[in-house]
């Protein structure tokens, strides 16, 4: 699959394509509106990544250009900016979905399957590991065919994980996935009980790794 | 109406000019009915008195003359003519004489020692025998008999000075006394001595009770007083009728009533008229500052022609205006600042923290380096958060946060935000326990995202400051106010340090929170929130090691 990385800012429009490169996706890169718009205009994308604030134009505009010139790919806002109003504004003009810098990257992971998923119906709501099994569309967990009760937090947590298991979770990732409007490094604590819980809960304590000093893991070998 | 007077200020004027003009004519037309009447009757019988005293003298001056008179004329030698039986008459001439001259009712005559009239003024009772000689006495000189007073005098032989030949009297009828009674008054003037009555008496009887005296009666105000010498025994009354008396005053009063409607009407037209000429130019400067407020334009002037008070206070308040606008700008300039700061920082931060998260999900790092980077995650994450508070901060302070009202049920919102924070406080081995036994409000009018995040705030820190006991949510609600209380039994608050909590980048210095997490925004921004919505936070603690309350207090609105 194609993906166009629209960003000026030359880090995030590396870390984007660095990203979806490891996840096996084709990334071209353009810096501004200009560049954007000649890409979109030679080849065919399944999904822009596009930001809001460009050096010569604004990614508002070139989405408005994208919709009137009826290409079809699925657009991704980014901004910097978290009013509603903005959010808004990007979905009526056309966007399929809008992400506020800063974002996780398993977030714009996610979004970023999901958008994708959408345009290829190849949807698999079971996932597993081992003898444990998640039914994605009803969030629900199972040990051996038997079902866990996890509160919401814990299950968007070991969903998170469970959906990419070569990931390595930062507590701070986790905690903005489980909780994204009230995180707060007050409670980066709450992660470490969330997964004693999860553990817990699932009778297995291996299937969660700790990677010393910086987050959380699937571990496919438990 | 007190309400209306403490509110306007034109209002409180008008009602004290009123009162200024109208309190002078109250108080004088009630000293006018309550003291007036009294005075001026006591004055009256002052000046009765005295005229009664007048009247007495005048009335003895006038008998003592006669008196006189009748002593004068017993010892000329031409009463010898009385052995005579005054033959040639020249007493009688004489005495007619005297009579005419004094032309009122009287009679002189003289009797010889046997009692018979020898010679007289009237000549009608000459030789006839005077019927009261046993009344003729030499040590009193005078007598009375009915409205007549009786003057005599020994005659003696001018030849013979120890030899009588009889009395000269005068017959003198007191009605002469009426001549000097006044009576202009519509009053009664008269004298009196038992029943003998000269001058007009009044209708009724008054008992003599003194020598001198004064009664008021209903009707009438009486004076009377003792006379003295050829007097002595009478009485000089004066009976004045009040409504006379008082006529000139109760005239007056009429027409102060009657004047008193046009004093009233004046008196407010005045009032209204200075009341308006005073506020006026206030009124003018509320009017230009409300329109100032209301359009925020704080670069606009006021224009007082005016010197005087109002307009130093115009031009005061044009210094202020001045300082204000440049203050906002500056203000705003700061908040636009901030706000785009953050903005800018959040993007190169972005990269930062997705490439170490990059790193540390795909990346083979050794340990060394997943400690590295993790640390460069961690800080990332701090400054990230402290930007998201001063932005939020900058917000409320340039007056941008927009809140959004609805109704809600905050029991759910508040055990929500409960369940969010439970697995944190039993991991701590704390108690964690919510209270709603005080709370019966359904719904309640706030900001859903600002009342969650006040209240996740409170329970984090209130988790993260203590080591063990319990923290409890309570939920209470009066009439009027609706209670988050956040109790815990950590670590407490000095007293001294209380006040520095609410201010940014503050967390108390001890040994327990050093190790903690936090950007020190969390509670400053807390309460800041909390104005937004229209409550207040305020901690309460005993001291250190005695435990935290936090206070959420949230008006009700209707």
């Amino acid at each position: 699959m194609n993906i166009l990385v629209i960003e000026d800012d030359r880090a995030n429009a590396e870390l984007i394509s660095k990203l979806l490169e490891k996840e096996k996706y084709n990334v071209d890169v353009a810096v501004s509106f200009l560049e954007g718009e000649r890409a979109i205009d030679k080849a065919f994308y399944h999904l822009i990544i596009l930001d809001w604030n460009l050096p010569d134009g604004s990614g508002y505009d070139l989405l408005k250009v994208t919709r009137e010139l009826l290409i079809e790919s699925q657009v991704l806002m980014l901004s910097a900016n978290s009013d509603i109003g903005y959010r808004v504004k990007a979905l009526d003009a056309g966007a399929d979905d809008y992400l506020c810098k800063p974002y996780a990257i398993v977030e714009l992971l996610a979004r970023v399957k999901s958008l994708l998923r959408g345009s290829s119906s190849n949807k698999n709501p079971i996932l597993k590991i081992g003898n444990i099994s998640i039914n994605k569309q009803r969030k629900e967990v199972f040990v051996n065919s038997k079902e866990v009760d996890l509160t919401l937090a814990e299950y968007d947590i070991f969903e998170a994980m469970a959906s990419n298991p070569n990931k390595t979770f930062t507590k701070f990732e986790l905690l903005n996935l489980s909780n994204n409007k009230y995180a707060s490094s007050v409670m980066s604590n709450i992660i470490e009980v969330h997964i004693k819980n999860i553990r817990k809960k699932l009778s297995n304590k291996e299937v969660i790794k700790t990677i010393r000093s910086v987050g959380y893991k699937i571990n496919l070998s438990s | 109406m007190l309400d209306s007077l403490n509110k306007s200020l034109s209002k409180r004027l008008l009602f004290s000019f009123i009162i200024i003009g109208f309190l002078p004519f109250v108080i004088f037309l009630i000293y006018t009915l309550v003291l007036s009447e009294t005075k001026i009757v006591d004055k009256l019988i002052l000046d009765q008195h005295h005229q009664a005293s007048q009247i007495s003298k005048f009335m003895n001056t006038h008998l003592l003359s006669l008196d006189k008179e009748v002593a004068f004329l017993s010892r000329l030698d031409l009463m010898d003519d009385i052995l005579a039986e005054d033959i040639d008459k020249r007493i009688s001439r004489l005495l007619k004489q005297k009579k005419d001259d004094y032309n009122l009712k009287l009679n002189f005559f003289v009797i010889n020692d046997k009692g018979q009239i020898i010679a007289s003024s009237d000549k009608n009772i000459i030789l006839t025998k005077f019927p009261l000689q046993d009344k003729l006495n030499k040590n009193t000189k005078k007598f009375f008999l009915d409205k007549k007073l009786y003057i005599y005098s020994k005659v003696f032989a001018s030849f013979d000075k120890n030899k009588n030949l009889g009395y000269l009297i005068l017959e003198y009828d007191l009605e002469n006394l009426n001549n000097y009674l006044d009576h202009t008054l519509n009053a009664y003037a008269y004298i009196k001595n038992n029943n003998i009555v000269i001058g007009d008496k009044a209708p009724f009887d008054i008992s003599i009770n003194s020598e001198k005296d004064s009664i008021s009666l209903d009707d009438y105000i009486v004076v009377y007083q003792k006379m003295d010498s050829i007097l002595e025994e009478w009485y000089v009354f004066y009976v004045v009728k009040k409504e006379i008396a008082l006529e000139f005053f109760y005239n007056f009063i009429h027409f102060m009533l009657y004047l008193s409607p046009f004093i009233i009407i004046l008196t407010i037209f005045v009032s209204l008229k200075f009341s308006k000429y005073i506020v006026k130019p206030i009124e003018d400067l509320t009017q230009v500052t409300d329109e100032i407020i209301l359009s925020k334009d704080y670069s606009k002037l006021l224009y007082m022609s005016s010197s005087d008070e109002v307009g130093r206070l115009a031009h005061s308040f044009n210094i202020l205006l001045n300082t204000t606008d440049k203050t906002l700008y500056a203000s705003e300039a700061k908040s636009s600042f901030i706000s785009n700061m953050s903005h800018e920082l959040k993007t190169p931060l972005n990269a930062i923290i997705g490439f170490s998260q990059y790193l540390i999900s795909y990346e083979k790092l050794t340990d060394e380096q997943l400690d590295i980077v993790s640390n460069i995650e961690n800080s990332s994450q701090y400054l990230l958060e402290m930007i998201y508070g001063i932005l939020d901060i900058a917000k409320i302070e340039a007056g941008k946060l927009e809140t959004d009202i609805k109704e809600l049920d905050c029991l759910s919102l508040s055990k929500e935000c409960f369940s969010m924070l439970e697995p944190l406080a039993y991991d701590k081995g704390l108690k964690f326990e919510l209270k709603t036994k005080d709370y019966s409000l359904n719904f309640f009018k706030t900001d859903e995202k600002i009342f969650k995040q006040i209240l996740i705030n409170l329970l984090s820190n209130a988790i993260k400051y203590t080591k063990e006991g319990k923290v409890v949510l309570e939920l209470t609600n009066t009439k009027d106010k609706f209670f988050v209380k956040v109790i815990d039994t950590g670590i407490g608050i000095k007293k001294e340090e209380m006040g520095k909590l609410f201010k940014e980048f503050t967390r108390i210095g001890n040994s327990l929170s050093s190790k903690q997490k936090g950007t020190g925004l969390g509670l400053s921004l807390s309460k800041k929130l909390s104005h937004i919505i229209d409550g207040d936070i305020y901690l309460e603690s005993e001291g250190i090691n005695c435990g935290t309350r936090a206070n959420f207090v949230l008006r009700l609105k209707d």
